[in-house]
């Protein structure tokens, strides 16, 4: 619209009036307009001067909350400084247990922060002899020696601070009431505030010296250095119970070595030597000892000493009464003494004790009992010489933990010797017992027979309860006993002595032992006499083999049968035994069987003890049944001589390794070969060469000449005896014969000579027989007998009296 | 055994070879004692007598006997040490003088 106003050629048009008009009312218009326009910027103008106004407010406003902010930075800012700071000194303190360290790193730090002359800690009573920790920063000139500023605790303004426990501010040292006139130095303010655990227990002292310069310390700066004293404070309680810790743990440490290491040793002497060595060293004493009370005499020895350098000894094995005995309180647990010169108590002692104690400079004294229950071994001292010493409570327990020690250590040695005493009499009356034993069961060990024994014995103690006889009746009758009594060691081997004793009185009894019934009724007999005072019983087996007739009478009294192996068979012996010896009376089960078996040259048999069945393998079950005869099978080619060691070889692996349960005997026989000569009609050249042919042999034995003589009479006089008086008395329809069987060994030489005669009442003979010496010597016969009584070493004759077995040793 | 028997004036020898034994000594004394009671010493050479049992040393006894009943002497000379040996055993030595072959 302003546009069309401004154009001129609207006015100069006549045709245009009405345009005038219009025109006017266009100026009008436009009048109104530029009206309202005015209008419009005056209001415009109005407002712009009011948002003028406006907006210097504005900037007023913004410049005080510009200052606002800015203040409330710097705020900030110094907050962040200490948060900063508190947290530098927290995280040093953190970074160590070594209390020294991190005070001085702290003073550094605070120093350098505040920008003070001197900068230090003191911490009262922290080291071993009380004394004060002091750690101190200082700058340039103001570096003072280490035993200049350890002195401060000496000062009046820290025993204000420790005494108040309220921070000390001195702006200016010259004004202030403490120091005006005291300090020579140029020590002008001085902050100083107490480190405090908790409410109100005094750790230390911080303090902060402005030097030269006055200083007025600020609000900021002595609270900056309060929050500094907590984390102090904190670290300082921190390191003393660490440092605590350590030292308990260096002590529980010690405690255990000492422990291990006497615990090492079961040998008294050892063990006191070492205590002594470890308590002196640890303790850094003078002289640690141990007195040790003899329980019979009561005397105090010194046993063992340690002594540190330049420490006269007080000479072990030396007569030593804990004089300061007489000072302690009755029933007290320890004795100490700080210091012997300053001691009250001390005029207990008489002059000569107490001269005594100062002959061996001792000055501290510290004694702990060593006892254990209520028996008192004796007792633990220490001596610190020349110096004073306050034994610390810590000290104290732990002598007394190391002393219980000792003294568990003593009393378990000491049971471990008497016990070791004990076990080595007991093992040597054992041995004794054994001896005695092996002494007596040697009687019946002989297996050099003409019966070929080979024997496997095992004990499970020193002593046993099994045991075998072996027992010549003839030289080809031989009697084997073997046994086993009830349970096991001495009392078994007691009953075992027993039972031979009686065996041996009843082998002498030809009508007994030639006939295993009686022999096995007759030791029965006798056991359950003396049984009716104990109950043990005995199993037995007693067999007679008779090599010549190829049999074997027997009789099982409870016993495992044996086993007989027969060419490729195995088998058990039915030989249906009986109960065991001295169990009951023979008159209540009746009497014993014997049972006959024939044998064969070749044939073996192997009798044995339960050791050899009732054995238990590794994961304790019994081995099976069939293992003996399975071995006998798989042994069965070897030689008797080795059979009984290989059978408890097999069981060794049949138990797979198991411990042996039991006594373990085994006894094998083998009926051997043997030499039998016949004669059936009187042919003297036949006897003369035979005889000689023997003798020949004999000869090459090793029998000398002149026994070869005595021999060839012996025999002469036995085969002619039986020619002149026993065949001729052979029945009626029976073949008459002589029958000669004969054996050589190394250094023996033995035979059987049996006739088909009805025998002769050898017993009667044998009761009124005579040496050849006294045959009157103008007899003309009656020698023959007592020339082969002489000859030979043993004459044993059959029941029947028609058989002879005769033996010479050599 | 084989016996040679020799006289000679009061002298009877007896040698004696082998041995002499039960199965020989009554042999040995039915030819020796017949001879008995012509003289007055009786000598056994036993230089060859090898061995002699209980019933030779009988048989012995009963010559000494025999010599004794009739005052002769009777000796055995030339024994060898084994028969010594059995006539000591007899202690037949405190009879008859014995005498060792070694002797002779």
């Amino acid at each position: 619209m302003s546009n069309e106003a401004n154009n001129p050629s609207n006015l100069n048009n006549p045709e245009n009036l009405q345009d005038v008009k219009s025109c006017l009312e266009e100026i009008r218009k436009l009048q109104n307009e530029l009206e309202k326009e005015k209008k419009s910027a005056d209001k415009k103008e109005k407002l712009m001067s009011a948002s003028l106004e406006e907006s210097k407010q504005m900037s007023a406003y913004l410049k005080q909350l510009t200052n606002a902010l800015t203040k409330e930075r710097k705020a900030t800012l110094q907050k962040t400084e200490k948060e900063k700071l508190l947290w530098k000194l927290i995280e040093k303190i953190n970074s160590s247990f070594d209390l020294e360290q991190i005070l001085q790193s702290t003073v550094d730090e605070l120093g350098y922060y505040f920008k003070v002359s001197r900068c230090g800690i003191i911490i009262p009573n922290y080291k071993q002899n009380n004394k004060d920790l002091v750690r101190e920063y200082a700058t340039g000139e103001w570096k003072r020696s280490k035993e200049t500023y350890s002195q401060v605790s000496m000062s009046a303004l820290y025993r204000t601070v420790i005494k108040t426990l309220q921070p000390l501010v001195i702006n200016d040292s010259l004004t202030h009431d403490l120091t005006a006139g005291h300090l020579t130095e140029d020590l002008r303010s001085i902050l100083m505030v107490p480190l405090l655990q908790g409410a109100n227990e005094l750790v230390g002292v911080i303090y902060l010296h402005q030097c030269r310069q006055q200083r007025t310390w600020t609000k900021y700066e002595y609270s900056m250095l309060e929050a500094a004293a907590n984390p102090i404070a904190t670290a300082v309680a921190k390191s003393r119970i660490f440092s605590k810790a350590k030292q308990w743990a260096s002590r529980e440490k010690l405690l255990n070595r000492l422990t291990s290491r006497i615990r090492g040793t079961l040998n008294i002497k050892v063990i006191l030597e070492r205590t002594v060595a470890e308590l002196g060293q640890a303790l850094q004493v003078s002289r640690c000892f141990i007195n040790i009370i003899d329980p019979k005499t009561s005397r105090e020895v010194v046993a063992h000493e340690f002594l540190g350098t330049n420490i006269t000894s007080l000479g072990i094995g030396k007569e030593n009464p804990l004089i300061i005995n007489k000072i302690a309180e009755k029933e007290s647990d320890y004795i100490t003494i700080s210091d012997l010169f300053k001691d009250s108590r001390m005029a207990k002692l008489n002059k000569a004790e107490l001269e005594q104690l100062h002959k061996i400079n001792a000055r501290a004294f510290l004694a702990v009992p060593i006892n254990f229950h209520t028996k008192l071994f004796g007792w633990l001292c220490f001596h610190q010489c020349n110096v004073p010493r306050n034994w610390t409570d810590e000290e104290i327990a732990f002598i007394q933990s190391a002393a219980s020690q000792v003294a568990v250590a003593i009393n378990q040695a000491e049971m471990v010797q008497e016990l070791s005493e004990y076990k080595n009499k007991l093992s040597r009356e054992l041995k004794q017992a054994a001896q005695l034993q092996s002494i007596l069961l040697s009687g019946g060990a002989d297996t050099n027979k003409n019966l070929k024994i080979a024997v496997s014995y095992h004990p499970h103690h020193n002593v046993s309860g099994d045991f075998y006889w072996v027992h010549e009746l003839a030289p080809h009758v031989i009697g084997i006993l073997i046994g086993d009594v009830s349970g096991k060691g001495p009392a078994a081997a007691l009953l075992t002595g027993y039972i031979i004793g009686e065996l041996k009185g009843l082998i002498e009894r030809e009508e007994i032992a030639w006939h295993p019934d009686k022999f096995i009724t007759g030791l029965s007999d006798s056991i359950y006499e003396q049984n009716q005072y104990s109950d043990f019983y005995a199993t037995a087996w007693y067999g007679i083999f008779n090599i010549t007739a190829g049999k074997i009478v027997c009789c099982n009294a409870g016993h495992p049968s044996p086993y007989l192996m027969q060419k490729d068979k195995i088998s058990k012996l039915q030989d249906n035994p009986g109960v065991p010896l001295g169990l009951l009376s023979v008159k209540d089960v009746g009497a014993y069987e014997t049972k006959e078996f024939a044998l064969n040259i070749g044939d073996k048999m192997i009798v044995f003890t339960d050791g050899l069945t009732e054995q238990r393998q590794l994961k304790g079950e019994f081995i099976s049944e069939s293992w003996l005869p399975d071995a006998l099978k798989y042994h069965q080619k070897y030689k008797l001589e080795e059979l009984p060691e290989e059978i408890i070889r097999r069981l060794n692996i049949v138990s797979e390794g198991a411990p042996q349960d039991d006594d373990r005997l085994l006894v094998a026989i083998e009926m051997p070969e043997i030499n039998t000569i016949e004669f059936r009609d009187i042919n003297q050249e036949d006897i003369q060469n035979k005889i000689k042919v023997i003798l020949d042999e004999v000869f090459k034995k090793g029998l000398s000449e002149n026994y070869v003589t005595s021999l060839k009479l012996g025999l002469v006089e036995a085969i002619y005896n039986s020619l002149r008086h026993g065949m001729p008395t052979t029945k009626q329809g029976e073949e008459k014969y002589i029958k000669l069987s004969y054996w050589i060994k190394e250094g023996s030489f033995s035979c059987v000579i049996a006739d088909s005669g009805t025998g002769f009442d050898w017993k009667e003979y044998l009761t009124k027989k005579q040496s050849i010496k006294d045959v009157d010597v103008l007899e003309e016969g009656g020698r023959g007998l007592p020339l082969i009584l002489e000859i030979f070493n043993e004459v044993k004759w059959n029941i029947k009296g028609n058989e002879i077995g005769l033996k010479l040793n050599w | 055994m084989q016996l040679n028997i020799n006289e000679n004036e009061d002298k009877l020898f007896v040698k004696i070879n082998g041995q002499l034994l039960y199965s020989e000594a009554d042999h040995f004394k039915e030819e020796v004692l017949p001879k008995i009671g012509q003289h007055s010493t009786v000598t056994i050479d036993c230089e060859h007598l090898e061995f002699i049992d209980s019933a030779g040393t009988g048989a012995i006894v009963r010559l000494w006997k025999e010599c004794r009943m009739v005052g002769a002497e009777l000796e055995l000379i030339k024994v060898i040490p084994e028969v010594q040996k059995l006539l000591h055993m007899t202690r037949l030595h405190q009879l008859a003088k014995v005498t060792g072959v070694d002797a002779a």
